[in-house]
């Protein structure tokens, strides 16, 4: 897990890292103004899950941290030192993603908790709670596995999670079923619409997919993001 | 041969920076001489595996070292320019480097890698708070930290003061003592004089000349020169005077300038003090003209052109 320590201790010390903890602050202030205010409960958490948690916050943090600490690597050139060591090219991919999606987690901790008390009080069932933390960690995931292999592709790779998440995750996805299937945000809500109630889940409004699709569907997409990423850093031409 | 290069070609969109290059390194340590952007950086670079050629091959050790990641159990590459990670401690980044290679007692090798570049002391010191030749040594060390039987090190003496300079060359030339292939680049003659008996010389990304040192520098020595002598008053007289030296080859008066082309630099300063004291010309200046790297090269390169002919 050399590899693994190495990023993740570059992505903790990084300024941007740090600069990206203002999203999930701003998620838990709103969070509490839900916790306090809200007259419906259970509008509020489904509003939170839809509209902050999942296509903002977990989304613009992991994949953030993710392309930035492959694109640091090749910025700065230290992605040479990478590349003359006889790991598998695979294994670095899997060891950044791993380092990248565990700070994301801890970036993106204290809004899932959130999550949780509006979901109690909503008074939805305790599975509730471990379904939004099961989807959360699993968004994070794959918002990461695409952020490293985007990373290893164009030194743009932030710039262009960004777009791609206030464009597809947070717009588009919302006007079409077709858009909606290939939403990792969405995917994301179907796991934590699961034991909800049918009015909650409509206002959650995951695809047409069920929980368990939804998981594979995440967890395809890091599986495929991380070896497109292992095949493109052993076949790309470093200065 | 540790090293062999065979018929490389590197095409960057339009740009060629190398174009047909071919030669072999064994032990010792062999110099990659040629100007900036002549292609060093990129040769290295392909043998280092950051890169493919478009054309030809590489072998390091009998591998291909883009392919075949093994190679790097046994080969140790010190980039041009670029630090190691700037959050880490020396310390922290060459036994991570050593375990990554499969080093049995990572942190053992690292102290000794350290030591042997004279790091000991600021090893627990973050990289980021290194100068540039505090940071060139540490790469030194991460080269040599799995004991490499190939060394590929580019401008390594760039931001070292002399006493720098004469460790890291006492290094090198230890490990190649000791039956290590190295290859090393740099635009500067002599550096690559004090360390390598052995060169090949890039321009414009061919090589021009390879040899041995001695031979490449008396090719230089030996080429035409030219020499611009200033004078106080009309120098007519003394280019006359100069016309018939042996040492000359060709002399041009400008005003108050003479620019005089010859082969023997050391033979003409006599054959001038003579013609000067016979024209009764005083003499404001001597300086010669083209003596930059790059006039060097270009000989080279138009010898080798002559000599492709």
């Amino acid at each position: 897990m050399t590899v693994a320590t190495i990023v993740f201790r570059r992505v903790l010390r990084a300024k941007r890292t740090w600069a990206l903890a203002l999203l999930p602050a701003l998620g838990i202030v709103v969070g509490y103004m839900m916790l306090t205010n809200a007259t419906d409960e259970k509008a509020a958490y489904a509003g939170y899950l839809s509209g902050l948690l999942f296509p903002l916050i977990v989304a613009l943090v992991s994949w953030v941290v993710a392309a930035s600490a492959v694109t640091d690597e090749r910025d700065e050139l230290t992605i040479l030192y990478l590349a003359q060591t006889p790991v598998a090219r695979l294994r670095t991919a899997v060891e950044t993603w791993l380092a990248t999606w565990a700070a994301s987690l801890i970036l993106v901790a204290l809004p899932v908790l959130m999550a949780a008390l509006l979901a109690r009080n909503a008074d939805l069932a305790a599975s509730s709670v471990l379904d939004v933390v099961v989807a959360s960690v699993l968004a994070s995931a794959a918002y990461c596995g695409l952020g490293v292999l985007v990373g290893f592709f164009t030194k743009r790779a932030a710039i262009w999670g960004l777009v791609y998440v206030l464009l597809w995750e947070s717009i588009m996805s919302g006007f079409a079923a077709g858009a909606r299937n290939l939403s990792i945000s969405q995917h994301a809500r179907a796991i934590a619409a699961r034991g909800v109630d049918p009015w909650t889940r409509h206002e959650i409004d995951p695809p047409s997919t069920s929980a368990g699709v939804a998981l594979v569907v995440l967890v395809a997409i890091v599986g495929v993001s991380l070896l497109l990423a292992g095949r493109r850093f052993s076949r790309m031409n470093l200065p | 041969m540790s090293i062999v290069v065979d018929h490389v070609s590197r095409n960057f969109g339009d740009t060629v920076a190398l174009s047909h290059v071919s030669f072999t390194a064994g032990p010792g340590i062999t110099g990659l001489l040629g100007h900036n952007g002549a292609g060093k950086s990129t040769l290295l670079s392909l043998l280092a595996g950051f890169s493919s050629p478009s054309e030809g091959s590489v072998r390091v050790n009998d591998r291909d070292p883009k392919r075949d990641l093994a190679v790097h159990t046994d080969l140790g590459v010190v980039p041009d320019g670029q630090g190691l990670w700037h959050h880490l401690t020396a310390r922290e980044a060459v036994t991570a480097l050593a375990r990554m290679r499969g080093v049995g007692d990572p942190s053992a090798a690292a102290a000794a890698a350290l030591a042997e570049v004279g790091l000991t002391d600021a090893a627990d010191r973050r990289l980021g708070q290194y100068s540039k030749g505090m940071g060139q040594r540490a790469k030194l060390a991460q080269a040599l930290v799995h004991d490499p039987g190939v060394l590929l090190l580019d401008e390594p003496l760039n931001g070292l003061d002399p006493a720098q300079r004469r460790h890291m060359i006492d290094v090198v030339t230890r490990r190649a003592a000791a039956g290590c292939t190295v290859l090393v680049s740099s635009h500067v003659l002599h550096e690559v004089e004090r360390m390598a008996p052995r060169v090949v010389v890039l321009v414009n990304g061919r090589v021009v000349a390879e040899g041995e040192t001695s031979g490449i520098k008396a090719l230089l020595r030996d080429r035409p020169q030219t020499v611009r002598v200033t004078t106080a008053a009309d120098p007519r007289a003394l280019a006359s005077a100069l016309a018939g030296a042996a040492s000359t080859h060709a002399v041009r008066v400008h005003d108050n300038t003479l620019e005089i082309e010859t082969s023997d630099p050391e033979q003409l300063g006599q054959s001038l003090s003579r013609a000067a004291a016979a024209s009764r010309t005083t003499l404001r200046g001597i300086e010669p003209v083209g003596e930059d790297l790059e006039s060097l090269y270009a000989y080279l390169t138009a010898r080798a052109r002559g000599s492709a002919r």
